[in-house]
């Protein structure tokens, strides 16, 4: 392209894409839980969004698109070294934790994780299969809405909504574990949900746009 | 809505994904059962909290400067371009074109050929050949001559009017299978008219510099200089 399409472009895109640079590093935290692979991450992922900006729309989320792009770089990564981890390893990752056996739907007192620094979340949350921990980064930390979480994750809303909901519970449980809020006392909270077999998804509802789960 | 149902929406109701009428009667309840409203309670300031926390992490000063650099350095589209347009060339390379001297008589004038080419404003006219030839006419003192012939790869955007030294100047914009190439056209006064072409590197781009029906003519481009002499029509090599 001419300097000129060129400068014009890159104005653009600073102002669009670049005050996004942070989220997307945290984002390539959450995936990769390493700082130097999160840097490497960013850069390609910055360069091959300024190179395919004319393809972005604008009105869209650009902090969802380029979060897209992110995880195709990502997983394109993890492809060609072999790491790639599949939702079935991290289902493997649960149960190792053992996630199915105990009520990890309730919460630990709330007046103790709220001292809860940012260095024992990010613990908790890397003790977490990635699949959940993205999720819950996307929606707490990030603040994506499920329809761009889902494009992001390349899953049905009914799986992004499983994730965050199992995610969420297990953050706050491990949290409250290295907190020392032991579990047993929780059991006794009203309301306690039932533990939910493996695989199995949040009831179908209906949703801001209508739609339905799953 | 009952106690069930409240806790079975709640990552819903957090995440503003309800249905409004579903909304309303999730506020319904909670207003009614302090039980439920406690749990949401906690689960917003637990969001709150997990939000606030890693919210704070920002990328390193050293990254984002590492990207602002690459953004600022970065051409497009790199080497499946390249090569398509010197696949779609007959390259024919002249002996003198690699022979010829690079008398420093013509090196100003060529730093205001790369300086044209550098420079971010666009062209003053845009379009095909004729639009070009017709905002032209009149405006130059010397002939106007569109310097390269319509080729596979090589699109002419425009054209503005510049100086080199104190010469009035063509500047013609191309597109070369998305490579930037100009061709800064002058009247030379005659102690500057090269005997033939010539070749050379200028800060990573390609300069070629040649004499065409009494003008003289540099282009430039970042792009290797076989590609460039394939560009330069063959009736205008030396």
């Amino acid at each position: 392209m001419w300097p000129f399409h060129d400068a014009d472009r890159r104005r653009r895109f600073e102002r669009e894409a670049l005050p996004h640079l942070d989220a997307c590093y945290r984002f390539a935290l959450a995936l990769t839980r390493d700082a130097a692979e999160a840097d490497d991450l960013v850069q390609e992922t910055m360069l091959r969004a300024f190179r395919a900006f004319d393809s972005y729309t604008e009105g869209t989320r650009c902090k969802a698109w380029l979060f897209r792009i992110l995880k195709n770089v990502f997983l394109n990564r993890r492809r060609t070294d072999g790491r790639e981890v599949d939702l079935e390893e991290s289902l493997g990752a649960i149960q190792e934790l053992g996630w199915e056996d105990r009520p990890f739907y309730r919460s630990p007192e709330d007046a103790v994780l709220l001292a809860a620094t940012r260095d024992r979340i990010e613990e908790a949350l890397g003790r977490m299969p990635r699949d959940f921990r993205e999720a819950v980064v996307l929606a707490d930390v990030e603040g994506l809405s499920y329809q761009e979480i889902a494009e992001v994750m390349g899953t049905p809303i009914g799986t992004v909504m499983s994730r965050i909901h199992r995610g969420r519970r297990m953050l706050r449980s491990l949290l409250g574990e290295s907190l020392g809020i032991l579990q047993e006392t929780l059991q006794e909270r009203p309301h306690e949900a039932p533990n939910r077999g493996p695989g199995q998804v949040i009831p179908l509802v209906a949703t801001r746009e209508g739609r339905h789960d799953l | 809505m009952t106690c069930e149902e409240a806790i079975r929406y709640e990552d819903l109701y957090l995440d503003g994904e309800m249905a409004p009428e579903e909304r309303l009667r999730m506020e319904a309840h909670l207003a009614a059962c302090p039980s439920c409203r406690i749990q949401v309670t906690e689960w917003i300031r637990f969001r709150t909290l997990v939000r606030q926390r890693l919210g704070e992490v920002r990328a390193p000063s050293s990254l984002r400067e590492s990207v602002v650099h690459r953004l600022r350095t970065h051409r497009a589209p790199g080497w499946r371009g390249t090569l398509a347009l010197a696949a779609s060339l007959v390259l024919v390379l002249p002996l003198g074109w690699v022979l010829w001297p690079r008398p420093d008589d013509l090196k100003p004038l060529e730093d205001h050929a790369v300086a044209a080419h550098l420079a971010v404003s666009g062209p003053e006219v845009q379009g095909d050949r004729a639009t070009v030839v017709s905002f032209l006419q009149g405006r130059v003192p010397f002939p106007v001559r569109i310097p390269l012939p319509d080729q596979p790869g090589v699109r002419l955007l425009g054209a503005r009017i510049a100086r080199v030294g104190t010469r009035p100047a063509v500047v013609y914009l191309y597109d070369a299978s998305g490579h930037p190439l100009s061709v800064t056209q002058y009247a030379p006064d005659g102690e500057d008219l090269p005997r033939s072409a010539r070749i050379g590197q200028r800060d990573g781009l390609t300069v070629v510099t040649y004499p065409a029906e009494g003008l003289v003519q540099t282009v430039v481009g970042d792009l290797p200089e076989s590609t460039v002499t394939g560009i330069v029509p063959a009736s205008w090599r030396p």
